[in-house]
């Protein structure tokens, strides 16, 4: 059952995400790969539109995920399912662990967790910008307008960086991303 | 408290497939996914800047990373969460062997 299944996904996602909102973005990634609710278009569709909403990523993209598979039944449990973790676990450390997290072990555990992370994230963010990229390339006539997208956000992302005091928000990366597709794909 | 992200994004899970529907939505959906991409790579850069450049750590990350890049690809089932529980059990392991955590008060190299 859809419902059952929402509630064990998103438990998982807010158990596992460790290192905050992006973190999460690979587990359920994952999670609705592997439940067919999803591919990876419409994820990515759903993230950008989650990014863009105001409150935390993560349980944005719950909400969304819950509400487009199973209406406003699915979209609560999903919400209440990915926070839910993160609540008890806090609540449970404050209260019985409290030398918990100054062990050596946990720290030695977490300190192996933390650049794994890194990793997944930065894995997932690069295959997504590749196959963005790449697979449009090798269609029989050649498109590479996905990859002038990237090309141009990239130099202006990092560039304003760089070059000018302010750093672009996300929120501007996204518009400007949008503005281009309408654009560069209009033509 | 979480209420209006939550309406706004229900109302939004039942347009939005109408509205992909518009060409010009669509097209602007494609260039978004571009930006996705890149920011979830930048969150992973910027979290590499602030890590401590320690053997151990850089090896988990590139393993990691390659391995996620390789499940990634060819679409393996191998949940990133078994990756996680991999690294933190190596990164145990490590160090009840060699007795210096990769934090703050271990053994100075």
């Amino acid at each position: 059952m859809i419902y059952l299944e929402l509630l064990i996904g998103f438990l998982t996602v807010g158990l596992f995400s460790f290192g905050g909102a992006y973190a999460a973005i690979p587990l359920i990634r994952d999670v609705v790969l592997s439940y067919g609710w999803l591919d990876d278009e419409a994820l990515a569709n759903m993230i950008a539109v989650s990014e863009s909403t105001p409150g935390p990523i993560m349980v944005n993209l719950a909400t969304y995920v819950g509400c487009s598979k199973a209406g406003i039944p699915g979209g609560i449990i999903a919400t209440a399912a990915v926070v839910l973790p993160a609540f008890l676990i806090i609540l449970l450390i404050m209260v019985l662990l409290k030398n918990a997290l100054g062990n050596r072990y946990v720290k030695a555990v977490i300190g192996g967790l933390k650049p794994c992370i890194i990793g997944i994230i930065g894995a997932t963010g690069f295959f997504m910008i590749l196959s963005s990229c790449i697979t449009p390339l090798t269609q029989e006539s050649a498109d590479f307008r996905p990859v002038l997208i990237t090309v141009i956000l990239a130099l202006f992302y990092y560039g304003s960086r760089k070059f000018l005091k302010n750093k672009v928000s996300p929120i501007m990366l996204i518009v400007t991303s949008a503005v281009l597709g309408v654009a560069v794909y209009g033509i | 408290m979480v209420l209006p992200s939550f309406i706004i994004i229900y109302l939004i899970s039942i347009f939005l497939d109408s509205f992909i529907k518009i060409t010009w939505i669509a097209n602007a959906f494609k260039g978004i996914r571009m930006a996705v991409g890149i920011l979830i790579l930048d969150a992973a850069v910027n979290m590499f800047r602030k890590m401590k450049k320690q053997v151990i750590p850089c090896v988990i990350m590139g393993c990691s990373f390659t391995a996620m890049l390789l499940i990634s690809i060819f679409a393996w089932s191998f949940s990133s969460v078994f990756l996680m529980l991999i690294a933190g059990v190596v990164s145990l392991v490590i160090f009840v062997i060699h007795g210096a955590p990769s934090e703050k008060g271990g053994e100075r190299k």
